[in-house]
């Protein structure tokens, strides 16, 4: 009587086990959830916004936007915030280091004032928020309305967040120490012998591993300043990131005797920087409508030959 | 006489009582008394998981859970890169710990050595036993393997694989020879009386008789130690070197997916999990000789 | 130094001490000791727990410091002068209540140890001479086992032969048989006769009062650090001239300790 029990209940405990098992194997993926509804655009107009010939106009008036804070734009970046993207001076004390993001200076600074005076919020109107680059890129609800920060588009991250339209055409470049050996390079292939270093996650990083596929790996690190700091001690040869970054460390003393080896030439479709949004954020097509505008008129031409130096002054590397 | 008491998960599962210290004989642990027992043990064991993983994915988020941290998809996707990485680890925990317990021991001789002579010796110890166990290992890791290589001081290695071993050995030595002291102590001061009554130095005495017992005595901490040292093998992804952590973020970035940080964590299992009951194993032989002759 | 099998019969002075001090704190526990020892002569030292016997032992063999007095071995000072301590210890053999056997060493292993680290005895040497004193003990099939396996008898007459591997001038016995079960007294006990008989110089504490009348040259009565009363079993135990010595002794025949 008590065997055929104990048999009963293992027979039943394996039943138990195997059921749960099978649930878990037959349950379909499910995608990761949207953090916000999909926009309605209301048809109430709104006397806020300046004259647009666009027929939508209405519905991105800065009244019938869906942001975080109603009444104020929220807008993310990383601290601390570097030029020649952010400028000006923050307070002593404060909370952003080396450059201050309210203070309109800065390629970025400028574009994200523009883009908020084109959605309708005055510079009193917007607010900034520390955002880490590795978070923004993740799917996963934002604590900003849109993040500009350098992040260039991809297909793998569109599929994580909203990426907005291109508002800086970018390049990569190779930074080093004036006389080392790599600073004679001119061409991608003649970098492979070189030990070279980038911030994790970022396309820097995936120029290196796809297309310049140097004979020792990579160095690859948390931010930006890793690199920095591994080419003034020597363990790496030259540092990969952005041109605008480049012109900056080369010539800020970041590096010390910082040279840029040459700019790196694009391959496929050119990169381009997006401002990053909620996945299916109600402000996304609103946003793309107001860089594209400032494509349109010109803004963003004057702010990137005001901010960024003359890409006549790099090299280019050939491929 | 010798005894023989619960030595592993089986017995101690079993609820089989410990022999008293005079010898008397366990009850026994064979036959149909045993036989039930075992049976009774297993069907505790799956019932008890079972009802645990059916809550578990029957659970309302559990699918988005699972897509996350457990996407097999993922998973083998990631995994020769991330098992690559762990080869930078293995080789790092391999070399350091060799090295660490070699100068864990140094530093212990050297507090413990006696004579006033040797005072500055013994504070040597001390200051550096309080500062690598006090400094976070992050904030020391920056510190060495990028602060020392760029006062460009000739000799000095550069490399970040070598950088890194340094920077774990000096970290963990602290604790593995505060391991060793405590090891070292407990063993009964008339060992080494023993040992220097049969006429041979106290050199001699420490390197045949109390070390030898003191290691014995503290395998337990010291593996813990040498599994700390395992995990904080990821510390010099800090400095550049793409190990396991370093790997696994790069395919995370990639994919937006979790599961590549899983498989680390796996990887790592896999070589902790069989060390601790290899360990079990001999922690229970050692105890029972050392138990049975420290009357 | 062999020391053939002969009648014990004392020979020049081995041990002599004068007038040893030793105190722990506030506390003095040998107040003047004078005491020599000649060679293939057998001392028992008797009194009771506390009265200094161990610590005198310890002080012989330098593992305490003694704070007044002279202990001279073979008539030259070993306190007071700078000494190869080491080198000395390895000409006095000392055997512990506790045994002391090193659990993580065979038993072949603690016996080898000191005559291979201590004196530089090749392993070959060192092993055939320990496995011939295990042999003569009856010791011979434990050789390859850990301590823990033996029992308190094997052990402790392990921890005799580790002290002979050393082949020493003087053999220091501290209660060695307090730690054991009574019916293995005697094999210990055993052991310590044929080493008396065949000459060994010893100086032995000891409860096992019938033995210290069996073996002893000489019995020394400790009463509180000091010696009260000194000289030939028959004498100490049968006519013991002082008072305190009559009442240790009585204490010991009423717990049938001693047959008189």
């Amino acid at each position: 009587m008590r065997a055929s029990l104990l048999r009963l209940g293992a027979i039943w405990s394996i039943g138990v086990l195997l059921a749960a098992c099978s649930a878990a194997a037959t349950a379909t993926p499910t995608p990761a959830p949207t953090a916000t509804p999909a926009a309605t655009a209301t048809p109430a107009a709104s006397a806020t916004v300046a004259a647009s010939p666009s027929a939508t106009a209405s519905a991105c008036a800065a009244a019938n936007l869906q942001t975080m804070t109603p009444g104020k734009l929220t807008i993310g970046t990383d601290n601390p915030a570097y030029p020649p993207w952010f400028g000006g001076t923050p307070p002593d004390g404060g909370l952003w280091q080396v450059s201050d993001p309210t203070s309109g200076d800065g390629y970025e600074s400028a574009v994200a004032y523009a883009i908020a005076n084109k959605l309708g919020f005055p510079a009193t109107k917007v607010v900034w928020v520390v955002a880490a680059f590795n978070d923004v890129i993740q799917p996963g609800p934002k604590k900003f309305d849109f993040d500009i920060n350098e992040v260039s588009y991809s297909a793998d991250r569109a599929q994580a967040v909203d990426l907005s339209d291109g508002y800086f055409d970018n390049n990569q470049a190779v930074v080093a120490v004036s006389g080392s050996p790599i600073t004679s390079a001119k061409s991608v292939s003649d970098l492979k012998a070189y030990r070279l270093g980038a911030q994790v996650g970022t396309t820097s990083y995936s120029y290196i591993t796809d297309n310049i596929q140097p004979t020792t790996a990579p160095k690859v690190y948390n931010d930006s300043n890793g690199p920095i700091a591994a080419l003034k001690a020597k363990q790496i040869d030259g540092i990969v990131v952005d041109l605008g970054t480049a012109f900056i460390i080369s010539s800020d003393g970041e590096v010390p005797n910082g040279v840029i080896v040459g700019s790196l030439p694009s391959v496929g479709t050119p990169e381009h920087f997006s401002v990053v949004l909620n996945k299916g954020s109600a402000l996304t097509t609103c946003v793309n409508q107001a860089i594209d505008a400032l494509q349109a008129d010109g803004t963003l031409a004057n702010l990137r030959a005001q901010w960024i130096a003359s890409e006549g002054d790099a090299p280019v590397l050939t491929p | 006489m010798s005894q023989s008491g619960p030595s592993g998960p089986l017995e101690i599962g079993l609820g089989v009582e410990p022999p008293s210290l005079r010898g008397a004989t366990p009850a026994p642990a064979v036959g149909q008394a045993g036989r039930r027992g075992v049976l009774i043990s297993v069907i505790s064991v799956v019932v008890v998981f079972g009802l645990l993983g059916w809550i578990v994915v029957n659970s309302p988020n559990w699918p988005l859970v699972r897509d996350a941290f457990f996407n097999a998809k993922y998973f083998w996707r990631a995994l020769p890169y991330v098992a690559q990485g762990f080869v930078v680890n293995i080789q790092l925990f391999l070399i350091s710990e060799v090295l660490v317990l070699i100068c864990g021991l140094g530093i212990a001789l050297m507090r413990t050595v006696p004579g006033p002579i040797f005072l500055p010796l013994r504070l040597l110890a001390v200051i550096y036993s309080d500062f690598f166990r006090g400094v976070p290992g992050v904030l020391f890791i920056f510190l060495f393997g990028f602060g020392v290589p760029a006062l460009g001081i000739p000799g000095v290695p550069n490399d970040t694989f070598v950088l890194g071993v340094m920077t774990l050995v000096l970290l963990y030595s602290a604790y593995v020879a505060e391991v060793y002291r405590a090891g070292l102590e407990s063993v009964h001061p008339s060992q080494e009386a023993a040992a220097r009554s049969l006429g041979l130095s106290r050199a001699q005495a420490l390197r045949y008789v109390v070390v030898p017992q003191a290691v014995r005595r503290v395998i337990p901490p010291l593996l813990n130690d040498f599994i700390g040292l395992q995990k904080d093998t990821a510390l010099v992804s800090f400095i550049g070197v793409v190990e396991v952590f370093r790997q696994s973020q790069i395919q995370e970035a990639a994919t937006f997916n979790f599961t590549p940080y899983l498989a680390s964590a796996a990887l790592f299992l896999l070589i902790t999990v069989p060390l601790t009951r290899v360990v079990d194993v001999l922690i229970a032989r050692d105890r029972r000789r050392l138990l049975a002759a420290a009357r | 130094m062999s020391r053939t099998a002969a009648a014990a019969v004392p020979g020049a002075p081995v041990l002599h001490l004068d007038g040893v001090h030793k105190s722990f704190g506030q506390l003095e526990v040998l107040r003047g000791i004078d005491l020599t020892l000649a060679e293939h002569e057998v001392i028992c030292l008797i009194g009771a727990s506390g009265s200094g016997k161990s610590t005198l032992l310890r002080c012989i063999n330098l593992l305490e410091a003694i704070d007044a007095g002279r202990i001279e071995l073979d008539g030259k000072p070993i306190t007071g002068v700078p000494v190869d301590v080491n080198r000395l210890r390895r000409r006095i053999g000392i055997v512990f209540q506790a045994f002391n056997l090193f659990p993580h060493l065979r038993v072949l292993d603690n016996v080898t140890l000191g005559p291979r680290r201590a004196l530089g005895q090749s392993r070959a040497e060192a092993e055939k001479q320990a496995t011939a004193l295990l042999e003569r003990f009856g010791l011979a099939d434990k050789a390859h086992e850990y301590p823990d396996r033996l029992s308190g008898g094997q052990q402790q007459r392990v921890a005799i032969v580790r002290a002979l591997a050393m082949q020493p001038d003087l053999m220091l016995l501290d209660e060695i048989t307090s730690a054991l079960d009574p019916e293995l007294v005697a094999e210990v006990l055993s052991v310590i006769r044929e080493l008396a008989t065949g000459g060994m110089t010893m100086l032995i504490a000891t409860h096992e009062m019938g033995f210290a009348r069996d073996i002893a040259d000489r019995v020394c009565f400790l009463d509180r650090g000091a010696i009260l009363e000194e000289g030939p079993p028959d004498q100490v135990f049968r006519a013991p001239r002082e008072e305190r010595t009559r009442q240790f002794l009585q204490r010991v025949i009423e717990a049938g300790r001693l047959q008189v």
